[in-house]
């Protein structure tokens, strides 16, 4: 028997998210309609607040609820260094880490023209007004390793080269923690390649 | 890497099969259809956690029957293994000593090779089909090859995205440089790499040939990229690229580098495209793959398996015993429907899904 109709709408809906199948789209609207009222509710109401609090930041894109966000505000940051990331997910990954105490820009992506992303769909543009309004000593490309993430650094390495400032790219190589046995062959030829010389 | 035993459930034709094969030389005799080949794939399955033949991996589940299962015990580098495929219409497990893993945790393609009839057309075939069959060889021969190679051929993915909005936007294409010094960069690891596998394996398969057939084999590789030497390969790679810029628009493809090379087999300075017999053609073809065979002989640590389908027929004396010679301290499977071949080896029939020791 076909569920009722505000039930299909639901699923339907779910099915949209990333990640989820029309099976597990089903589990969870049937979940949704047999947890207690209170649970449904907090869900649609923290599901609003997000989308009506939550923008881009105006200075580097990151999702923010305060406008410059908390790190492009912070005094207390070094404003000289700019980390280019790809996704807000990005730079929560590097903030978790403690180990960059300069500012961020978030891209937005990677140039990929299989999904139609060019260089004028990436916040490229945000980021050269931020760089010609001076101050900045360096800028750290940290985009993914993989064939997007390289083309997308290129692209800025090149654009980039001629106003001057100090251009770096994250170093591959092995995960710390990890055993040289378990890692793949591509990662250990890059890490191989960009050893360095320890005296 | 040596295979103990294999048992099969429900694989292709066989319904119940169990496979004790010798430490050495196994010949597998048989009919046409009578399931010699699915013997090989299922010891390939076994190693490697994948079919050699399809994509499509519920297509080896037997007719009516609701999974298929191929168990084996092998030595790698003398550790006894056991491994487990089950394969259902909707997915399939590896089991690996009893743990589920995935493919990367089986021996693969590096513990074994593979020789298949279809190779014996790639003289004849379609150039793609040549670049195919030398990429097989050198990922074997080739330290990081695969991965240059998978490297490069998604950075020409994206950029021919790139080129196909071209076609309709008639102006510069945002991030052609950028797309173009990519694939110039990965693809000229990739140039290297094959020009590195191939000064090692041709005049390995041209002193086999010469051995065997006292003529003379030239193996060529026909680059799209002239390579200036004054220049190096990176830039001549690029001033190709950059001169083809507008049929590349128009077509919507990247038209020079690797992905567009070709392999030219010529003997006594003929090609054997045009001009070679049948004959011929599979000489030239086995003296390559038996190279590899050498070559990856000399350089696994663990000791190869191999896997040769077919490779007997119309094939005169000369190289039979050749090819056995490749196939001397390791433990070989070879199929045949020719009742006449001998060699002195374990011997196997195959008939309506069932697997004999031959006295």
């Amino acid at each position: 028997m076909p569920y009722a109709r505000p039930v299909v709408r639901l699923i339907e809906e779910l099915k949209r998210l990333p990640g989820i199948g029309p099976r597990t789209a089903q589990r969870l609207a049937l979940y949704l309609l047999s947890a207690p009222r209170e649970q449904a509710e907090r869900l649609a109401a923290a599901i609003k607040e997000a989308r009506e609090k939550v923008v881009y930041c105006s200075v580097c894109g990151d999702f923010t609820d305060t406008d410059p966000c908390n790190i492009c505000a912070d005094p207390a940051r070094d404003h000289s260094v700019i980390c280019v990331v790809e996704e807000p997910r990005d730079v929560a990954a590097i903030e978790r880490s403690g180990s960059f105490r300069g500012v961020y820009h978030v891209l937005g992506g990677a140039l990929s023209p299989l999904d139609g992303i060019g260089p004028e769909r990436l916040r490229i543009k945000e980021l050269l007004a931020r760089l010609e309004k001076g101050g900045v000593a360096e800028v750290v490309l940290a985009t993914s390793p993989d064939t997007e993430g390289e083309a997308t650094a290129l692209y800025l390495q090149r654009l980039l080269e001629p106003l001057g400032m100090k251009l770096s790219r994250l170093a591959y190589g092995l995960p710390v923690g990890a055993e040289i046995e378990f890692a793949d062959a591509q990662t250990i030829t890059r890490a191989f390649e960009g050893r360095r010389e320890i005296k | 890497m040596q295979l103990l035993s294999l048992d099969m459930q429900d694989f292709r034709n066989y319904a119940q099969a169990s496979f004790r094969p010798c430490a050495g030389l196994n010949l597998v005799r048989g009919e046409n259809a009578a399931g010699k080949t699915n013997l090989l794939e299922a010891i390939y399955f076994a190693l490697c956690g994948c079919s050699f033949r399809t994509v499509r991996e519920k297509e080896a589940i037997r007719n009516s029957a609701t999974g298929a299962v191929i168990r084996a015990v092998f030595l790698d580098r003398g550790v006894e293994k056991e491994s487990a495929v089950q394969v259902r219409p909707g997915g399939k497990t590896l089991l690996l000593n009893g743990k589920e893993e995935s493919r990367r945790a089986f021996p693969g393609e590096a513990s074994l090779f593979l020789f298949r009839p279809e190779d014996l057309q790639v003289v004849s075939g379609a150039p793609v089909e040549r670049r195919r069959f030398l990429d097989g060889i050198l990922s074997g021969i080739v330290p990081g090859y695969r991965n240059a190679l998978q490297r490069y051929f998604r950075a020409v993915g994206q950029r021919n995205a790139l080129l196909r909005q071209g076609k309709s936007r008639n102006d510069a294409l945002p991030g052609y440089d950028t797309w173009t010094e990519a694939i110039v960069e990965t693809g000229s690891v990739v140039l290297n790499l094959r020009i590195e596998g191939f000064r090692r394996l041709a005049p390995v398969a041209a002193s086999l040939y010469r051995e065997l057939t006292g003529r003379k084999l030239v193996l060529r590789y026909l680059s799209t990229v002239e390579i200036q030497e004054s220049i190096g390969l990176k830039e001549s790679f690029l001033k190709k690229i950059l001169s083809v810029r507008e049929q590349e628009v128009l077509q919507g493809q990247t038209l020079a580098g690797p992905h567009r090379d070709d392999l030219l087999f010529l003997v006594e300075n003929q090609s054997l495209r045009g001009q070679g017999s049948r004959g011929e053609q599979r000489a030239a073809v086995l003296a390559v793959k038996l190279a590899e065979a050498q070559i990856r002989a000399e350089t696994s640590s663990g000791g190869l398996l191999y896997l040769l389908d077919d490779v007997f027929s119309e094939l005169g004396p000369h190289w039979r015993a050749a090819v056995l010679d490749a196939l001397k301290g390791h433990q070989a499977f070879i199929t045949t429907a020719d009742p006449a071949v001998q060699v002195g080896a374990c011997s196997f029939r195959v008939e309506a899904g069932d697997i004999r020791r031959e006295a």
